[in-house]
């Protein structure tokens, strides 16, 4: 059996924490004009046009569902999803409004020779950058759920 | 050699007065089986070839190949459908549609070459055939059932029993045989009910006949279901000669699961099954296999493409369907929007344009109280309670399912948006109202055919290897299996066509006289082959070989005509093959004509000629140095002079009138028929 060997860098260093005010505009809906559109590519189809309105989408359209198991690997479908990475980079600027998170897809992920990957890395770099979210929302949660329980001592 | 293949009886059904009869196989052998019979039953009996598909005289053709049946690897499993289409726009033509299963093959154990359907019946009803009994029955406990439900009430029916697993005996006698399998029934849910012009037929759990609208055809026909069940078997001329070209087809060019010659250099990517044909690949739902799910596959194939799985969702579901909805995140909800889907008897290419209705409602243009106004629920476009709820309106044409049931093409029509949407592209319906499927921009073969027939091609035997192997190889960060140049003479060799520039497409390849003998080839090879003896188009032709080191040679042409040789006794050869094809897709062409077919009818939809691609799409190219490339091929269009040009140099190549693009009569007399020219003569139809 062939292999493929990955050219991917073997560590990304972590963003800048994101604000709260980041999160929350990353993560809403888009207006029509703000999409992202993609193509999914399958074999009984060809290629379909695929518009994406939110960052989460987005991911979900990239990645799949499962963060151990990115585009092309089981867990997902036979499709290759694609989306073109400079144009993804220019959408999390200034659509998604993640500057940071754009310039780190452009720094790790684009010079990258395949969209293996390409798609390969940029799970590792979305995967942080959520991680980040989720840290932020929790904290959020965390004090919304103390004012809450405060309350209803008072 | 002694004569096989075919079992000697075609059933001839006329619904409106309940009478059936038995038209001799022989008489219709010289078109080879399958679509070829079909359109010539059509031609001989659809006095009125303008009919409405709906009209009760559209004859309706249910037809087998002389391999159906039989252990012939890929070839045995398919059956082929013909008569007038309802989907398509603006006229329905007289078309095809085709599915996979065991359908074929228990017709054929059953003593039938093929059924043949006309007339409508004054209340529902269903056919019934066991052995060489034929019935009609009252379909009133079965209306309204969807296509599971009412497979399963057949089953319990005609076998008597509720779960058929042990042997069980035919038709009460015991000259009737045993048999421990169960009916094999193909049928229409609520949507070919009620006639929605998307509706599709459904046999077993996942093979659909969707392009078309045969699912309403058989709606307006008041037909419910046909069930076939049979103890026969069908004769093979040299079984010996068979069994050794099923082992040596398996083992030169079927993938090995015990020592694969070619895997994926990715563990676990799906897709590389194009190119070495893993079984499972076709699916395009793909559950973690930790869920559980198992490979597949029509009766006699050693391919195997499809899935089942453990989860119960969408089984047996290969094509298109499995991309029905994917806007959940609970890959189980996408999975179950697909078995709704073939449920309900929905054509999922048409139907799936509710994410082209989505950028509507995202535009403000759709929803409640909006220019069209509908309270399907937009908003929650990501729930299952979204698709459900859109993929019954259509089914049962509730609130703007009415529109939808006449088809996306004529629901935009109606809406005002059909120009200006496939102007900009935003509806890619390129030509007849079908989804664009391979870019028609590039991958002409695929496009040209299309216009210059009756409905969206769906043939990939091409398509693996100049689009997909390129794509696929590259995703994965791989170097093509091989390169451009070797690509395109092996495709020149194994079809016959000898002139690699035919499958250049290139700015310029796309419009020369070579491209159009490829796409001529395509049309002939395709009529007789995979829609007449009915070699399945995922395995068909068999153009280059991935598994075999470096010996890339395809199985195609040779073993087509073996195979096909030993079933039959007959001493085919392939270019007596390939004039069949053409035969038969000059028989189609003259009936497209008598409908209105003329070629000022024949040009794409706006987008196609204005709108350039935008995603990259593998082809080869020969560049300006004259050096073969796999290219990306973005930012191109089609010329609308250069192709108004492409049309008449073929329409001259089949022997069509330039002026018009109806056939002349010398061209359809060297085919034998003299007696199409005549009839196309008394319309004032004939080529000059
Ligand atoms: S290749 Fe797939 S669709 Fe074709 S006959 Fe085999 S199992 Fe059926």
């Amino acid at each position: 059996m062939t292999t493929t060997e990955l050219e991917t860098p073997e560590t990304i260093p972590a963003l800048t924490p994101p604000s709260v005010e980041l999160v929350d505009r990353a993560l809403r809906d888009l207006d029509y004009e703000d999409r992202l559109v993609g193509y999914k590519m399958t074999p009984s189809a060809g290629n379909d046009r695929a518009n994406l309105y939110s960052l989460p989408q987005a991911i979900v359209f990239l990645l799949g569902t499962r963060w151990d198991s990115p585009m092309l690997t089981p867990g997902f479908k036979g499709a290759i999803n694609w989306v073109d990475l400079n144009a993804f980079a220019n959408w999390l600027r200034d659509a998604v409004g993640d500057a940071p998170l754009a310039s780190a897809v452009e720094e790790h992920v684009l010079p990258l020779d395949s969209y293996y990957a390409q798609v390969q890395t940029l799970s590792r770099v979305l995967g942080m950058r959520m991680d980040q979210y989720r840290e932020v929302r929790g904290v959020v949660e965390q004090e919304a759920d103390e004012a809450e329980t405060t309350e209803d001592a008072g | 050699m002694a004569q096989g293949g075919y079992v000697g009886k075609i059933l001839y059904v006329n619904l409106t007065d309940g009478t059936t009869e038995i038209i001799p196989t022989a008489d219709y052998e010289q078109w080879g089986g399958g679509h070829g019979i079909g359109s010539a039953l059509f031609f001989d009996r659809v006095k009125d070839k303008t009919v409405d598909g709906f009209h009760p005289d559209n004859l309706i053709t249910f037809m087998t190949g002389p391999m159906s049946g039989t252990l012939a690897p890929s070839a045995s499993g398919r059956t082929e459908i013909t008569g007038i289409g309802v989907t398509q726009y603006p006229v329905g033509w007289f078309t095809r549609s085709n599915f996979g299963g065991r359908f074929a093959g228990m017709l054929k154990f059953a003593g039938f070459d093929g059924i043949s359907i006309q007339g409508k019946a004054e209340k529902p009803v269903w056919i019934n055939i066991v052995n060489d009994s034929v019935t009609i029955e009252d379909a009133a406990g079965l209306w309204g059932l969807n296509t599971h439900e009412t497979q399963e009430e057949i089953w319990d029916i005609v076998t008597g029993q509720p779960d058929v697993r042990e042997w069980w005996g035919i038709g009460g006698s015991r000259d009737g045989g045993r048999t421990t399998q169960k009916p094999a029934v193909v049928t229409i849910g609520p949507a070919g009910e009620n006639l929605a012009r998307n509706a599709c037929v459904l046999h077993d759990s996942g093979n659909g006949g969707g392009q078309c609208g045969f699912g309403a055809v058989m709606g307006s026909k008041n037909l419910k279901a046909i069930s076939a069940i049979g103890t026969g078997s069908v004769p093979v001329a040299d079984p010996a000669a068979l069994m050794e070209l099923r082992t040596e087809i398996k083992e030169r060019f079927g993938f090995n699961p015990d020592a694969p010659s070619l895997e994926t250099p990715v563990p676990g990517v799906q897709l590389y099954g194009i190119l070495n044909a893993q079984p499972g690949y076709g699916t395009l739902l793909w559950p973690p296999m930790a869920e559980g799910a198992q490979p597949q596959g029509c009766m006699g194939c050693f391919k195997n493409c499809r899935m089942n799985h453990a989860n119960g969702y969408a089984n047996g579901d290969i094509c298109v369907e499995g991309l029905y909805w994917m806007a959940s995140s609970d890959q189980n909800e996408n999975m179950a929007a697909t078995t709704l889907l073939d449920q309900m008897g929905l054509n999922v290419y048409d139907v799936m344009a509710h994410s082209y209705m989505l950028e509507l409602y995202k535009q403000g243009i759709l929803g409640p109280g909006k220019e069209i106004d509908t309270d399907l629920p937009f908003d929650k476009y990501d729930t299952y309670e979204f698709i459900e709820s859109y993929t019954k309106a259509i089914a049962y044409r509730e609130g703007i399912g009415d529109d939808l049931a006449e088809g996306i093409t004529r629901a935009a029509v109606k809406w005002g948006r059909y120009e200006q949407d496939t102007a900009t592209g935003l509806l890619n319906r390129p030509q007849w109202g079908f989804m664009e499927h391979y870019d028609p921009r590039l991958e002409v073969e695929w496009s040209y055919g299309s216009l210059f027939g009756d409905r969206d091609i769906n043939e990939h035997g091409v398509n693996w290897h100049v689009h997909w192997m390129p794509l696929v190889t590259a995703a994965v960060g791989q170097d093509p299996l091989v390169s451009a140049e070797e690509l395109v003479n092996l495709i020149a060799e194994s079809t016959g066509v000898g002139d690699p520039d035919g499958w250049d497409y290139s700015v310029d390849g796309i419009y020369s006289d070579a491209k159009l003998k490829a796409v001529s080839w395509h049309r002939h090879y395709s009529r007789f082959f995979i829609q007449s003896a009915l070699f399945c188009d995922w395995a068909w032709p068999m153009l280059v070989n991935y598994n075999a080191g470096d010996d890339h040679t395809g199985a195609t042409p040779d073993y087509e005509i073996r195979l096909l040789n030993a079933v039959t006794g007959k001493d085919f050869t392939y270019e007596q093959a390939m004039e069949i094809g053409r035969r038969i897709w000059n028989i189609d062409r003259a009936i497209w004509v008598l409908q209105g077919r003329h070629r000022d009818m024949e040009v794409f939809q706006g987008y196609v000629y204005d709108v350039p691609t935008a995603a990259p799409y593998f082809l080869p190219i020969k560049n300006a140095e004259g050096e073969w490339v796999f290219d990306i091929n973005v930012g191109r269009t089609l010329d609308r002079e250069r192709f108004e040009d492409v049309k008449s140099r073929f329409y001259e190549l089949e022997g069509w009138d330039p002026a018009t693009g109806w056939p002349t009569r010398d061209a359809l007399a060297a085919l034998d028929l003299a007696f199409v020219a005549d009839e196309l003569e008394a319309d004032g139809k004939l080529g000059s």
